[in-house]
């Protein structure tokens, strides 16, 4: 999804980072098998996941010490003030390539 | 006196071992988890060690020489357990307030190792828009 949106963000000057709490050698397998070329972080302990308000414990019903992020979208300015937030309610809903470059053409 | 003197020594290696165990991690992910927990105990543990073994080798010391080693080993283990525990203390109150992402505000920043390994500031693209995308994982 996003990897589609890549090409014409980068075009406009922007860039996308994704943070997760996989390790680093799973979002290195994960990203050479998937094609992604953006920055994919890795945030095991959800140290800025916490940050933003967006930890997700109880993920993995066979360990309860698992922790993740809910899913959201930051559109940042140049000056990396927000512009726009897309927060789903249900976790399982995701924004499509169209609508995430529909949104980084708002910012600033 | 020797064995006093060994007990001590004892006890600051313990120390120093919790001391690098709980400095490591709390480098980048500056809080405590459940992990933590031997970390302290042995924190703990060499403290007592180290204060029992200073004590008996001041009780037991034989000339100015041996109550200065003595009394020296023992405040170095107190000032290393003190120090663990204060250090401890503060990187758990290192993370920053939880911040609730409005329209206009500016994020904060951070560093995360990306994918290949490399340390990643969002500070570095300063100047640029960026989508910042939360996710799940399962990339």
């Amino acid at each position: 999804m996003a990897q589609s949106a890549y090409d014409e963000i980068r075009k406009a000057g922007g860039e996308i980072v994704a943070i997760s709490n996989d390790s680093v050698e799973s979002l290195k397998e994960g990203a050479d098998q998937s094609g992604i070329q953006f920055v994919l972080l890795s945030d095991p302990k959800a140290v800025v996941i916490r940050i933003y308000h967006l930890e997700h414990k109880g993920l993995n019903v066979r360990d309860p010490e698992a922790t993740g992020a809910r899913p959201a979208v930051f559109f940042l300015n140049a000056d990396h003030t927000v512009a726009s937030v897309y927060q789903p309610e249900d976790i399982r809903y995701h924004l499509s390539a169209a609508d995430i470059v529909a949104r980084f053409k708002q910012t600033k | 006196m020797k064995t006093a003197l060994f007990i001590c020594l004892l006890g600051l290696g313990l120390l120093a071992v919790a001391w690098a165990g709980a400095a490591y991690p709390l480098i980048d992910y500056p809080f405590l988890d459940e992990g933590d927990v031997p970390k302290l105990i042995a924190g703990s543990l060499g403290g007592a060690w180290a204060l029992w073994g200073g004590i008996q080798a001041l009780r037991l010391g034989e000339g100015k020489a041996g109550r200065l080693l003595a009394g020296f080993l023992m405040v170095l283990g107190l000032l290393a357990c003190a120090g663990l525990f204060g250090f401890m203390l503060v990187a758990t109150r290192m993370i920053p307030p939880p911040a609730d992402v409005k329209t206009g505000q500016t994020v904060a920043d951070f560093s995360l190792p990306d994918q290949s390994g490399k340390t990643f500031k969002l500070s570095d693209l300063k100047g640029k828009p960026v989508v910042l995308i939360f996710t799940r994982g399962f990339w």
